[in-house]
């Protein structure tokens, strides 16, 4: 463990004096956590390939600004990943909509037919998401944030944002309601 | 943040474990690119070491400067070199003027029979002295002149009322090899009026 940050340590140096190969070394150390990151952003591979490449360029312009006082690069590189993706999904069409945030409800997502879908399968339900429901569905269940926290990272209402991700549990429920009939 | 319900924990579990796709050199490549755009190295080569002979080292960009550096320098000399053939000497590349005085003593001395006038596309009237103002007319000049018809009124004269006019053809600065029979000069065609108009 000790050996790891001590060369990424040595990376980030590397890094900071814009030696390529110390970036290419860094950027192949984070390529699967950052790529987990990206897909979850992306409808296809080639989406998050764009992702991919968009944040690790901004990542080594930006590596001055990274303080090692005030979180783990992994955070930082999470944090540049998901403003990333979030860009990417909201240049789709369709992103802002006019929702009828009157009539929220909160379908319950049955989880044991939940854990026996495989990965790709939840995946490609979330990508046929309309994009903001998309974004609100990944910030909220899966990164964590609440509703207000969401409503500014994607510049929409709180409502709007209870709104999306009721129509996304709504979407999941129905999908897995048919794969278990 | 917040706890999260167990159908969001189970959905962050299944996405952790998505395939990551073999795209891991070909999206390096396309940052590699961009950051030659945005951030170049200083030695130009992506911090790789070079090695000799490699084709991503910099021995031929350097080969390339010092062919184009080899060219100009001949290439200055050799246009120095025909400039002092064939031009003036000059000491140290000082611009000397020709000394004006010394071109006029070479020019042959004019021909007192050759009436020299400035070189101008319109009619001159003269009137020195003699009584007959001439028209002279430039034969460099490619336009066709036709003098005006002149009567009383249009010639502002003083002292030489317009009797009658001459046109003379200038022969021009530069000096005519001469034709014909010798002893019989331009003077000689010189169309005067043996009478006076009586009006």
């Amino acid at each position: 463990m000790l050996a790891v940050e001590t060369d990424i340590n040595l990376l980030l140096e590397g890094c900071l004096a814009n030696h390529r190969k110390s970036q290419e070394g860094l950027y192949r150390h984070f390529y699967g956590f950052a790529m987990t990151i990206a897909l979850r952003y992306s409808r296809d591979e080639h989406d998050a390939a764009d992702i991919m490449s968009h944040a690790f360029v901004k990542i080594f312009k930006s590596i001055k600004s990274y303080d090692a006082q005030k979180g783990s690069l992994h955070a930082w590189i999470k944090k540049i990943i998901i403003n990333e993706g979030l860009d990417h999904i909201k240049s789709r069409k369709r992103f802002s909509e006019n929702v009828d945030v009157e009539t929220i409800e909160a379908p319950e997502v049955n989880n044991a037919a939940l854990e026996q879908m495989g990965s790709e399968e939840i995946m490609n339900i979330i990508k046929r998401l309309p994009p903001a429901t998309h974004a609100v569905f990944i910030l909220y269940a899966v990164e964590g944030y609440n509703h207000r926290e969401v409503s500014e990272r994607l510049g929409i209402s709180e409502g709007t944002s209870k709104w999306h991700l009721s129509e996304a549990r709504k979407t999941l429920q129905q999908q897995l309601q048919h794969l278990k009939t | 943040m917040r706890n999260k319900e167990t159908y969001e924990l189970t959905v962050t579990s299944k996405l952790e474990a998505l395939p990551l796709p073999n795209l891991e050199d070909a999206i390096w490549s396309r940052i590699e690119a961009q950051l030659d755009i945005d951030l170049p190295t200083d030695d130009g080569n992506g911090g790789n070491t070079p090695t000799p002979g490699s084709p991503s080292g910099s021995w031929w960009l350097k080969g390339t400067g010092l062919f184009i550096l080899a060219v100009a320098i001949i290439s200055f000399f050799t246009l120095t070199k025909s400039k002092n053939e064939n031009g003036p000497a000059q000491g140290s590349g000082e611009i000397i003027p020709p000394h004006i005085d010394s071109i006029a003593q070479d020019k042959p001395p004019p021909d007192p029979n050759i009436r020299q006038t400035p070189k101008q596309a319109s009619p001159i009237i003269t009137s020195n002295n003699s009584k007959d103002p001439v028209i002279q007319v430039d034969s460099n000049s490619s336009t066709s002149l036709v003098p005006p018809p002149i009567t009383k009124d249009s010639l502002q004269v003083v002292n030489s009322p317009p009797v009658g006019f001459t046109p003379v053809k200038d022969s021009g600065t530069t000096k005519k090899k001469s034709r014909g029979v010798k002893g019989i000069t331009d003077s000689d065609y010189k169309i005067v009026p043996s009478k006076k108009d009586s009006s």
